[in-house]
């Protein structure tokens, strides 16, 4: 018996090393980013927006980062500057993941023609690359938080659509359902008693999986340009403004671009522990 | 074989609505606010009666499908119009960056494969071992890294640190080839993660199956069992995954491009953005979108091609007999 325990809890167990150490490491770079975007903001020393002295100082006891092209404190400049890239994201995330579940359940649901309509729009969607298209929209429309948020959502809308959907379908044909319609249940009723305590996980990492693709996808728009407007700071937005500093200052890039690079790993490897232990606790009853 | 050449068709004409649907999303997306581009192209000093002239020679009062058909069918016949800013045309810009988009996505895809599959191979050798470990750790975090902070790293580790190569490789036009190599690199490393991760899983199934349980009970070497019996029948996966992934390549693509102002798709695009230039936008798009498909119908046929089970004609049980 033990024997049996133990050749099935080893490679558990190796996982689980492994795995921990990217959630520490992961944790810790979330933490560290958060804060840094939530409470960034209080402490820092200067205005963001206002000239603080010489252009392209380096680092010095009054501004720990030098200062940017224009004179800028560039540590106020960073504490500042995650907001937006927490704040866009999360969002749009939520935007997308609100939309995209509730049409992904009903059509799940529905079945029939509604269904396979449905998935073939989402196949369609899901082939137009999301960065061109959504550089096209923001070209169009101009960008503002608004637009940045909707566009993000509009492209991963479809992407959830087609998970959320999938899990539904896979509840909808099980014996219990049949068994709950059998009884009589309205779809309401075995809505909130079957479908969705028994895609609840799959939800939560899904929303993980998008909440990181999201702050890459948001970061990258701002790196571009196309997302918060000068001179508003952002982390994105720094590490382009500053690429002329690399030489002479290489903290005004490497310290922005780190917290995003911190930010994203973070998301991703916390998200990846989750839809770990979920799959594990659906699997050990 | 039949059966191949009709999924090969069936892709083709899914590729090509996606292109269609494609254009006409830009072509919408661009539609919905009202402007002016007379306006733009001849700036607000212009009299009303200049801007109605310019109107009338380039067809701008026409209903909108008018003009979606007449925008599709030139870039049908490859004229994809003039730019509003340089007055000259698009496609004369368009097709030598093209060519230069297509080098460095086809230099950084042999550089990701180049490293993934090998580290991949290693790696499953034996799963859940430290270098598997390890590895797996590292391409998670690589791939949740944007391209672009990935470029930035390399800028400041290659450049300006150790002086070895240029920031900046506008001049690869003119055969400074050093050029290519930091942003070829800086979008493989992106891609080795996605490489390395399904060609591990890929390798790892294989691994595991008879015909390389079999023909190491024959006492081949491990290498040659990893080269010669796994990694083809695996290949597939790889192919499959950068298809699957050709998306986001493409969205490197654009990043790593202005970054080190590589003369690309990529950095007409944002410079197309920069300048409010909309004919620019819309035919780079809609170029880019095109090639994307191409890479995908690439893919499908080549995975057909290198996976031995669906490549010969003979069924494997009845060679399986001979030896």
């Amino acid at each position: 018996m033990t024997t049996t325990v133990d050749t099935i809890a080893a490679p558990w167990r190796k996982r689980s090393a492994a795995s921990s150490v990217g959630v520490t490491v992961g944790g810790a770079a979330l933490l560290l980013a958060l804060g840094v975007a939530l409470l960034g903001p209080l402490l820092a020393p200067f205005d963001p927006v206002a000239i603080a002295g010489r252009p392209r100082l380096g680092p010095s006891a009054e501004h720990l980062l030098g200062t940017d092209q224009l004179g800028r404190d560039l540590l106020s400049r960073v504490l500042h500057g995650g907001w937006s890239v927490v704040a866009v994201p999360t969002l749009a995330t939520l935007v997308a993941f609100g939309i995209g579940a509730a049409i992904g359940v009903w059509t799940g649901l529905a079945g029939g023609h509604r269904d396979l309509v449905t998935s073939r729009l989402v196949d369609v969607l899901i082939s137009l690359p999301p960065l061109l298209m959504a550089i096209v929209f923001i070209s169009a429309f101009g960008s503002s938080a608004v637009v940045l948020v909707g566009v993000t959502a509009l492209f991963f809308v479809p992407r959830v659509v087609r998970v959320v959907r999938g899990a539904t379908a896979a509840v909808v044909a099980s014996d219990y359902v049949a068994a709950s319609r059998a009884r009589g249940d309205s779809t309401t009723q075995i809505l909130r008693r079957d479908v969705v305590p028994n895609i609840s996980g799959q939800l939560v990492v899904e929303f993980g999986a998008r909440l990181s693709n999201v702050v890459m996808f948001v970061a990258t728009l701002n790196y571009l340009g196309l997302g918060v407007h000068p001179p508003q700071p952002s982390w994105g937005l720094m590490v382009a403004e500053n690429t002329l500093l690399l030489r002479t200052n290489p903290l005004a890039v490497l310290v922005p671009a780190a917290l995003i690079a911190a930010l994203a790993v973070g998301v991703s490897l916390v998200s990846d522990r989750v839809a770990e232990r979920l799959a594990v606790d659906v699997v050990a009853p | 074989m039949r059966a191949i050449l009709v999924k090969a068709l069936a892709g083709l004409v899914t590729g090509l609505l996606t292109v269609v649907l494609a254009s006409m999303v830009v072509f919408a997306a661009v539609e919905v606010l009202p402007r002016d581009p007379a306006r733009t192209a001849l700036g607000n000093e212009s009299t009303e009666q200049q801007r109605a002239a310019f109107r009338e020679e380039y067809g701008l009062d026409d209903p909108a499908p008018v003009r979606y058909a007449r925008w599709a069918g030139g870039m049908l016949r490859g004229d994809f119009g003039d730019s509003i800013i340089s007055q000259r045309p698009i496609a004369d810009e368009l097709w030598p960056r093209l060519g230069r988009t297509a080098l460095l996505a086809l230099t950084a895809l042999l550089i990701s494969v180049a490293v993934g599959i090998p580290l991949a191979a290693r790696a499953a050798r034996r799963p859940g071992g430290a270098f598997d470990t390890v590895a797996n750790l590292l391409s998670t975090g690589v791939s949740a890294v944007p391209e672009f902070v990935v470029g930035i790293g390399l800028v400041y580790i290659f450049a300006s640190w150790l002086g070895l190569l240029p920031v900046l490789s506008n001049g690869v036009d003119n055969g400074q080839w050093a050029g290519l190599i930091l942003p070829a690199l800086a979008l493989g490393l992106a891609a080795v993660s996605y490489v390395f991760r399904f060609a591990r899983i890929g390798v790892a199934e294989t691994a595991g199956s008879p015909f390389v349980r079999s023909a190491r009970l024959r006492g081949f070497s491990e290498r040659r069992l990893t080269w010669r019996h796994v990694l083809p029948v695996a290949s597939s996966a790889v192919v499959n995954v950068v298809a699957l992934n050709a998306i986001y390549l493409l969205g490197g693509v654009i990043v790593v491009e202005n970054l080190f102002a590589y003369p690309g798709l990529g950095t007409m695009l944002i410079g197309g953005v920069r300048d409010n230039d909309l004919p620019t936008i819309e035919a780079v798009a809609v170029v880019t979108a095109a090639l994307l498909v191409a890479v995908n119908v690439a893919a499908d046929a080549l995975v057909a091609v290198l996976n031995p089970r669906t490549r010969q004609r003979v069924p494997v049980a009845s060679e399986a007999v001979i030896p």
